[in-house]
């Protein structure tokens, strides 16, 4: 399979942080061509091409800019950069190595939006990444493509850098705007949504680094371009350049760009295959919060669709794989604490059910766990999922559900082992 | 709690001099927000006072500092001050070594027992500071977003990849002997193909992946579960 990568073109062997370099490789032209069309009509080329969200939600993203009410309040845009979801790290490959794409992606949404000032919530961890953008935003601005009357238009932009200081929860896009306004993380009841009542009140669109890292080469190339970037022709749901996150038991752990619908099998081959000798044992497919798929699924497309038709999720199409040395228990147990620990304790079931969890496992572990705890964990996915404000109530559950489902004999083995050593 | 804590929490704290000395870059802060949202400036403004005072952490004087900038009360930037982890509320050391403890590093990678070396090559457990206050160990439970990476520690929020005990070592030493961190961090922007090792998605691939990526397509389903190599 041949493919030219799109959005990590040049990174590793340019340096685009340098506006020059992002030039020459024909940035900022997608910016001059919006300029020139009307906004109504990049959002219906952005709605066309079918770009998804790819923050975990998979929403089509001209969709969500079309929500906003024409009331003539002030609109906003925030770019979602508090990449957090374990196992995810291409939201950093994307602003450590090609700013300038984000901040082209983001005046071209301002522009088709008739956005008010635009704003990068970047999580605080990424100390550089901040310093990176906002180097790139002066760059940018003394090239006359941030500021007013953008390259002598009459539109005008503002982008703010704003740095979260080390909480999961803020990547929830409502606890973001919290966060934003300078509150607490916690997540907003829903509806109104935020295309409605967002930051300061106001109609907010609120997009994943990677996903308004397309919204350039959708202006530049057009829709039809973009909905040929598929290596899975049969489901025209999904499409375009997609970058996938492998970790764990892999050669060579890394962010690959690949099209939506790669095969799950080639993912794991361009990361380098198992090490040798072992045995693929598990794989989560889209970060920390999406059930497992098993061996027997190396054949499903990574697109939205085909991922969820298999039973899972492709979320941030971050690929955790697991081998056959990896005791799944001990990676619930790690899962159960994260979240756990994020958990903002608005919501009594999240609040209790992570905790909860977490020392069922820790138990488990232990050896002190009985069928009862097991009852307890398949509960879970009714007594935590879809009770709760945001969904990280439904991620802490997922693992651990997954798990009894699918690999029932990992928690046997210590049930019984327990068993064994304390008998009734 | 090591000395320097005792002597912090003990002592007069001095009042907050960033709002005089940073009245520059207070000021800019509070323009990148609309007009009347000056409570968007609390966070920005708490990593501004922690890089400011010694110690680095927020002390109560530049909690009441903030709220009066953001027309706030107190009492308010502490509960938003609590609820981020970043935010120091007690003194901590000249570096800041944060390991990640998610499951890519930790489980997957051997950061559990990386550690266990920290812990013993520093002489402290995780979440103390050496005596000397020279280094504090903090281990995260939040991912630290470079699982290709795995596993991963941050010096003051730069990154060092793909961490080795001897590595972990010679970083203590060149923090010791006052050298300072620069040599260890990740090297950023890759460039011509350098440090391919540290980004692989992005250089040529080796023969062996590249002919999977370009066989991979066509494949046929029936062979068994392909990756297990080697067997």
């Amino acid at each position: 399979m041949q493919f030219e990568p799109v959005l990590t073109k040049g990174i590793g062997k340019v340096d685009l942080t340098n506006i020059d370099v992002y030039e020459a490789q024909g940035g900022y032209q997608a910016l001059r061509k919006a300029l020139t069309m009307e906004p109504q009509a990049i959002v219906e080329e952005v709605k066309k091409a079918n770009l998804r969200g790819r923050g975990g939600a998979g929403f089509p993203a001209g969709v969500k800019w079309s929500f906003l009410p024409n009331d003539g309040r002030p609109r906003y845009l925030c770019v979602n950069a508090d990449e957090s979801e374990p196992g995810t790290c291409n939201n950093r490959t994307l602003i450590y190595a090609n700013p300038h794409q984000l901040i082209e992606g983001i005046l071209i949404t301002a522009y088709a939006n008739r956005i008010s000032q635009s704003f990068i919530y970047i999580r605080g961890e990424f100390k550089r990444g901040a310093e990176i953008l906002m180097k790139a935003i002066e760059d940018a601005r003394k090239k006359g493509y941030v500021g007013k009357n953008i390259l002598g238009t009459d539109f005008s932009q503002e982008i703010t850098v704003h740095r979260g200081a080390s909480a999961y929860i803020c990547g929830e896009e409502s606890a973001l705007l919290n966060s934003l306004e300078g509150r607490r993380g916690e997540p907003r009841v829903k509806p109104p949504f935020p295309a409605v009542v967002g930051l300061y009140g106001c109609p907010t669109i609120i997009n994943n680094v990677e996903t308004i890292s397309n919204v350039p080469h959708i202006v530049k190339n057009g829709w039809k371009w973009y909905t040929k970037i598929t290596a899975n022709p049969s489901n025209p749901k999904s499409c375009g350049p997609k970058l996938f996150t492998v970790s764990g038991c892999v050669q060579r752990p890394g962010n690959y760009e690949l099209p939506m619908g790669v095969k799950l099998r080639d993912v794991i081959e361009i990361a380098g295959g198992l090490r040798p000798g072992r045995k693929l044992k598990a794989v989560q497919p889209g970060g920390s919060s999406t059930p497992m798929l098993t061996p027997e699924h190396l054949d499903v497309p990574m697109d939205f669709e085909s991922v969820a038709a298999a039973g899972s999720l492709l979320g941030t199409a971050a690929v955790i794989v697991y081998d056959d040395t990896v005791d799944l228990v001990d990676v619930a147990l790690y899962w159960t604490r994260f979240y756990a620990h994020e958990s903002c304790g608005q919501c009594t079931p999240c609040r209790e059910g992570t905790h909860w969890l977490q020392r069922i496992f820790e138990r488990i572990k232990a050896g002190g766990g009985t069928e009862a705890d097991l009852k307890v964990i398949a509960d879970m996915q009714t007594q935590m999922a879809g009770t709760t404000i945001c969904v990280l109530s439904d991620a802490a559950a997922t693992f651990p559900v997954s798990l009894l489902k699918l690999f029932p004999e990992e928690l046997d083995r210590y049930i019984k082992r327990a068993k064994e050593v304390r008998p009734a | 709690m090591a000395e320097h804590q005792k002597k912090a929490t003990i002592q007069e704290v001095h009042p907050p001099r960033w709002p005089e000395t940073c009245k520059e870059e207070v000021a800019e802060i509070l323009r990148r927000y609309p007009e009347g949202r000056e409570q968007s400036a609390i966070l920005p403004l708490l990593h501004l006072a922690m890089r400011e005072r010694e110690g680095r952490y927020v002390a109560l004087s530049d909690i009441e500092a903030i709220a009066e900038i953001c027309g706030v009360t107190p009492a308010y930037v502490e509960s938003v001050c609590s609820f981020y982890s970043m935010y120091k509320r007690r003194p901590i050391g000249k570096y800041l070594i944060t390991v990640c403890g998610n499951m890519a590093c930790h489980l997957l990678a051997g950061g559990d027992k990386l550690v266990q070396h920290m812990e013993q090559t520093l002489g402290i457990k995780a979440g103390e500071t050496t005596p000397d206050g020279l280094i504090t160990l903090e281990v995260t439970g939040e991912c630290l977003a470079a699982c290709d990476l795995a596993p991963v520690i941050q010096v003051d929020g730069e990154y060092v990849v793909k961490l080795t005990p001897a590595k972990f070592d010679a970083l203590v030493a060149a923090l010791r002997s006052g050298e300072g961190p620069d040599r260890f961090l990740e090297k950023l922007p890759l460039m011509n193909g350098e440090n391919q090792d540290e980004w692989p998605g992005f250089g040529p691939a080796p023969d062996a992946a590249a002919e999977a990526a370009a066989a991979a397509p066509a494949e046929s389903s029936s062979e068994a579960p392909a990756p297990a190599k080697g067997e």
